[in-house]
């Protein structure tokens, strides 16, 4: 199901769990591009692990048609950008609530408790690609448009 | 100075609900006028974060809802200060407080709850204050001041909130509960120990199982004002804060013929039993499926898809209606809580309860199931994944079979689900393959690895 916001095309990290390793690069990437750490724990994009299979799933942002994490918000911290589709994030609104950590199906908003604020993926703006695009040696994320990774994801 | 407004849709109540309905209605019809009605003397803003302005930590233009430019843009028209008090449904007016009248073709009511007052004696004569507008916070902030003390009547959400902010302002607190645990509307036992611990550790005094009889105020050195508790004991206070619930706000619609019962009567997409007036928010009454009756959700989520689904019908379109799951999500001085559904419950009938308990860090999980479906969860200290048992609460996926895998953190179920993502939440549910392969996946593995979750079962 591919669908727009307006006349714009959204793009959104797509990832594809039959070349994932379980690196964990993409998360270290993302902490090191937003916080200046390589701290996996807070990246907006998390590996999920099977211990008894070794079956690695990739959390990350998938931009719903219809945005849990936005309804949820009671500070209005998370809002579409009519522009582009995205869903940007304040994060000197957000107080640490944890209601958009409590309704994403998808577990793509991670909290930190410490500095009680929410994680969640704001596509690297102001980079060409996003960080965890480009450190992912395999190929398993990429950085597509939405419809795309609709199809590729059936 | 009274006016003669004419307006095609109206929205009376400026808070989450009514802003979401005008967004709502400006997606669909960006051309027919559209007026706001805000009862309050400030521009629209989150309720849910005035403690904050309490602590001081936030200015008021931080915690608004839309920026004054939102309003421009999207041509809304919006009065602020100038309450609607009564409503006449046959002749579609609306009479505000200053006099002025509003003629509308399409009204929805949004103007949320108020709060409950207990009844106590002497209540008139001591500094009493409830929590939860904006003008609250500026007449507590003046008495906030170190080594004060406040009483505090009701610990439910925002009593907790209000708690968390008092004792940041160095205030001591000491805190009422009429039932025999804190947070009675959410936790179970267990979760309540953990939480009035924390609360106690934070140098809360609490009372559970009691109320106040009276109040006076008292001669002397010392703090000014006393209270009698039903338990005997005598509390001196400065001030009394009142966090006793809400109930919904029905001064503009008394005496009209729009049905109510606790809540405003309304059918899935938002309409009252007058046509052309809709409600949504915290004024309207809604099935729980869970618990099988209708209650009032008085709650963000709800209010945000509520308003949304009647400002779609009343631009004239239909969305797919709305299940609300009592969710809420709260920070105990630092210990995360989060609950979902009939979490409330103690013993639930004919249900399987799986908790899994570590007394030493706190954590603790709590899931009830019941005929398949996860009916109430509680997280505490450890809200991993706490999402997707929401979608899976929420969306009502029969998890009977994989409950005992879901729940299992060592084996680490949820992983488990997401293997078969596409099946699952992306909804092209196909369950019986996928048992198949949850069946295939408990032979596969020892199951000596399952024994983390302790079962029990209720009869």
């Amino acid at each position: 199901m591919g669908w727009t916001r307006g006349r714009c095309t959204i793009r959104r990290i797509y990832t594809n769990h039959l070349l994932c390793s379980g690196c964990r690069a993409c998360s270290v990437a993302c902490t090191v591009a937003h916080f200046g750490v390589a701290d996996d724990s807070r990246g907006a994009i998390q590996i999920l692990r099977d211990p008894l299979e070794g079956y690695e799933f990739q959390a990350v942002c998938r931009l719903c048609e219809d945005p849990e994490c936005v309804a949820a918000c009671m500070a209005v911290a998370l809002s579409i950008e009519p522009d582009t589709g995205r869903v940007v994030f304040d994060r000197d609104r957000c107080v640490g609530c944890a209601m958009c950590v409590m309704v994403c199906p998808h577990h793509a908003v991670v909290p930190d408790w410490r500095a009680g604020k929410a994680i969640i993926c704001d596509q690297c703006e102001g980079r060409d690609m996003p960080a965890c695009v480009v450190a992912c040696a395999t190929g398993a994320v990429e950085f597509v448009e939405v419809e795309e990774a609709a199809k590729l994801e059936k | 100075m009274s006016k003669e407004l004419k307006t095609h849709y109206a929205i009376v109540g400026a808070g989450i609900a009514g802003i979401t309905a005008a967004e709502a209605i400006r997606e669909v019809d960006s051309k027919r006028e559209l007026l706001l009605i805000n009862g309050e003397k400030v521009a629209p803003y989150c309720r849910p974060l005035i403690i904050e302005l309490l602590k001081g930590e936030r200015a008021f233009d931080e915690v608004h809802l839309r920026g004054q430019n939102w309003f421009e843009e999207k041509n809304i028209s919006i009065i602020t200060g100038d309450p609607a008090v009564r409503l006449d449904a046959e002749r579609k007016r609306l009479l505000l407080e200053s006099g002025s009248t509003v003629e509308w073709k399409k009204l929805l009511i949004a103007v949320g709850s108020k709060p409950a007052m207990p009844r106590i004696n002497g209540i008139e004569d001591v500094p009493a204050f409830t929590l939860y507008r904006q003008d609250d916070i500026e007449h507590i902030k003046p008495r906030c001041k170190p080594g004060a003390k406040a009483l505090l009547i009701g610990i439910g959400l925002i009593g907790l909130q209000a708690m968390t902010s008092l004792r940041e302002l160095e205030v001591d607190v000491v805190a009422i509960e009429l039932k025999r645990k804190v947070l009675p509307l959410i936790l179970d036992e267990k979760a309540a120990k953990y939480a009035k611990q924390k609360l106690e550790q934070n140098g809360i005094e609490i009372h559970l199982g009691t109320s106040v009889k009276k109040v006076w105020s008292v001669n002397g050195t010392g703090h000014p004002y006393a209270a009698l508790t039903s338990g005997g004991d005598e509390i001196a206070f400065d001030f009394l804060v009142t966090t006793t619930g809400m109930k919904p706000d029905f001064s503009l619609i008394n005496g009209s013929t729009i049905e109510t019962n606790r809540g405003i009567k309304v059918s899935p997409d938002m309409q009252t039993s007058v046509s052309d007036v809709f409600a949504a928010g915290d004024v309207t009454q809604y099935p729980n499926w869970i618990e099988g009756r209708v209650e009032i959700h008085a709650h963000w989520v709800n209010a945000y898809r509520q308003g949304r689904i009647a400002g779609l019908r009343m631009a004239g379109k239909i969305s797919a209606p709305y299940d609300p799951v009592y969710i809420n999500s709260l920070n105990v001085f630092g210990l995360p809580i989060i609950t979902m559904g009939a979490s409330r419950i103690d013993k639930p009938k004919d249900a399987e309860v799986y908790v899994s308990n570590a007394p030493a860090r706190p954590a603790y999980r709590r899931f009830v199931v019941k005929g398949g479906r996860l009916v109430a969860a509680t997280f505490l200290n450890d809200t991993n994944r706490a999402g997707v048992f929401q979608y899976l609460m929420r969306e009502k996926v029969d998890i009977g079979n994989i409950a005992e895998a879901l729940f299992d953190q060592k084996l680490e179920g949820m992983e488990f689900l997401y293997k078969y993502h596409d099946e699952v939440i992306q909804g092209n549910v196909d369950w019986p393959a996928s048992m198949d392969l949850i069946d295939k996946y408990k032979k596969d593995h020892s199951h000596t690895r399952w024994g983390k979750v302790k079962k029990r079962k209720k009869s």
